[in-house]
């Protein structure tokens, strides 16, 4: 984990350090400014000092939570990318968490009454949404439902008239309801079918045996036993997901003009702000990691065997 | 029973038949995008009133600028199906290899090549590609090689896991007995046994690479001086096509992203089913 983090962070200076041009120059911007006022500027960036020293200086900032300041917020670039953090966190946790929770119940309900039709409309559809543009269906939401029928808003997060906190909590909610119904569409197959699969399995394990002899009825296998054993191996197929939802993120936002720190990546790329666009990237790659770890840990949680392998 | 050939064995499924005429037709259009498109949109003097709906003269409509729609759904097949060839290929190939290589030699170039793979496959994709594309600029072959770079560590990974099982089987412990160096195992037999699962994982790779191209495309980072879905796309979001009413701006592209990313998915499918006949009863 810490590797991982070291590795990114390894990457991203060597990127930056790759482009062309004095960083300095691209953050005062006009070069008729005079060399020594260029050389303080330099001082304090540390820009006068060897590329292996820069690098250290860069390590431990970083290690102290310091990944420099924005061209174009001028403040530190933690601080801005951390506003965003709770709204990506807000719209991507919701719609993952519901379907994980209705990808169980219809994954093991499939499985366990052996729906040979619905089974495999389920599993079609799971397939084509693999190759259905999200950002597309996102579109095509946002016409139908926002645009044609006007049932909810057609971007942002929050109307600016909402004062009170009942109104803005209802309207960030309405705002959300989009997005969220998108990601909900785009996750639910793939876990119901992975669900169906696992249950599937678990069906044919000797202890489902010895509970039907022991008279159980189907009810009650199917809580204490098929759940139960499926709860765990749904938080291994939600590590592999995890980089997609929060990387895809980017998509999402861009189509609802929702101010996360997808939108940020693109509004620091597009403002060539590149200490921003650098710290935005490298904390999502560590939320994606603690999102994982965090999956691990749940899974050790739920499922004991796990955790002596 | 006489073996038939792999196009026949293709074509007795149903992914098979219908990603093989879906894809056919693609190419053609792909390829002979001047001839058959009706407008071409790469000249300026051919663009005619913006926003129309589609009509017998124009049908698919025209985008914005007044450029046929149909004509840039077309060409931009050129793009999507290019980069869907060259990752699926490059995807293949890189990460077939160092896959083999890895569960061939273990030790050191095992843990790290496989220390490598875990890295990038946790890797949120969308935004360090974005940042890549930022620093050194978007193009046509920048874009091929990071979906290269990002693709070829799940394959690794599948063809590692095929090349152990793999090694364990008698016969190349006879082969090794009689002499053969690792290398030549590895080439010989180890490489020839991943053969199919690598024809399946480059067809998801050429999948999700057109995917991905319009994802980017649509963002704006697509190659500048290409017609593509995506890039159609990002104009129709950025020109407000939707407040404009012109829903077939926006809808035709994606369906043209779909059709040539689902069938590439299929075609892989169906590469499953005939690679391995016990698939197709599970599924009946």
């Amino acid at each position: 984990m810490v590797l991982t983090i070291f590795l990114a962070l390894t990457f991203s200076f060597l990127l930056i350090r790759l482009l062309p041009g004095d960083p300095a120059e691209r953050y005062y911007g006009d070069p008729r400014l005079p060399t020594e006022i260029k050389n303080e500027i330099k001082a304090a960036f540390g820009l006068d000092k060897p590329a292996y020293m820069q690098y250290f200086i860069f390590l431990r900032n970083a290690a102290k939570g310091d990944l420099g300041i924005s061209y174009t917020y001028r403040r530190s670039v933690v601080g801005v990318v951390m506003e965003r953090m709770p709204w990506t966190l807000l719209l991507t946790t919701v719609p993952t968490v519901l379907s994980m929770v209705f990808g169980l119940k219809i994954g093991t309900y499939i499985a366990f009454n052996r729906l040979k039709f619905f089974d495999r409309f389920m599993r079609s559809v799971a397939f084509a949404l693999n190759s259905v543009p999200t950002f597309w269906l996102a579109l095509l939401m946002v016409m139908g439902f926002a645009f044609y029928l006007s049932v909810f808003p057609l971007q942002g997060m929050i109307d600016p008239l909402a004062v009170s906190m009942p109104e803005r909590v209802m309207s960030i909610l309405r705002h959300a309801a989009l997005p969220w119904i998108t990601i909900f569409i785009v996750t639910l197959p793939s876990f119901a079918v992975h669900v169906r699969n696992l249950t599937i399995n678990i069906l044919g394990e000797d202890f489902i045996i010895t509970a039907k002899a022991k008279g159980l009825k189907k009810a009650q296998i199917r809580k204490k036993h098929v759940l139960r054993n499926a709860l765990g191996p749904l938080f291994s197929i939600l590590t592999l997901r995890v980089a997609g939802l929060v990387g895809g993120s980017v998509l999402i936002e861009t189509i609802f003009s929702w101010r996360g720190m997808g939108l940020l990546v693109l509004e620091a790329s597009r403002g060539s702000d590149y200490p921003l666009l650098q710290a935005t990237v490298l904390i999502t790659i560590v939320l994606v990691i603690v999102a994982n770890f965090v999956a691990d840990i749940l899974q050790a949680v739920f499922d004991p065997r796990v955790r002596y392998s | 029973m006489k073996r038939r050939g792999p196009f026949k064995e293709l074509w007795s499924t149903t992914e098979g038949r219908f990603s093989l005429v879906v894809i056919s037709g693609l190419v053609v259009l792909a390829v002979f995008a001047g001839w058959i498109a009706p407008y071409d949109p790469y000249d300026i003097t051919q663009r005619t009133l913006p926003l129309q709906p589609p009509s017998t003269e124009h049908l698919l409509g025209t985008d914005g600028f007044g450029i046929d729609v149909l004509s840039q759904i077309i060409y931009g097949a050129r793009v999507s199906l290019t980069i869907g060839v060259l990752v699926g290929v490059g995807v293949a190939t890189i990460g077939g290899f160092i896959g083999a290589l890895a569960a061939t030699y273990g030790g050191i170039p095992d843990t790290l090549s496989m220390r490598t793979v875990d890295f990038i496959m946790v890797l949120p994709g969308l935004p360090i590609m974005i940042m890549i594309m930022t620093t050194i600029g978007s193009s046509f072959w920048v874009m091929v090689m990071i979906f290269i770079m990002f693709g070829w560590a799940g394959t690794a990974r599948v063809t590692r896991a095929i090349v152990l099982v793999e090694k364990s089987r008698g016969y190349i412990d006879a082969a090794r007995c009689a002499g053969a160096s690792k290398l030549y195992v590895l080439m010989k037999h180890l490489l020839p046994a991943t053969y199919s699962i690598l024809f399946v994982t480059a067809a998801f790779a050429a999948g999700g690479a057109i995917l991905a191209e319009a994802g980017l495309a649509f963002l704006g980072f697509g190659d500048p001086k290409l017609v593509s879905w995506g890039k159609m796309l990002n104009f129709a979001r950025t020109y407000n096509a939707m407040i404009l009413g012109a829903w077939w701006w926006i809808i035709f592209p994606g369906v043209a992203v779909f059709l040539a990313s689902f069938s590439i998915m299929m075609m892989g499918i169906a590469l499953e089913k005939t690679f391995n006949p016990r698939l197709r009863e599970r599924d009946r």
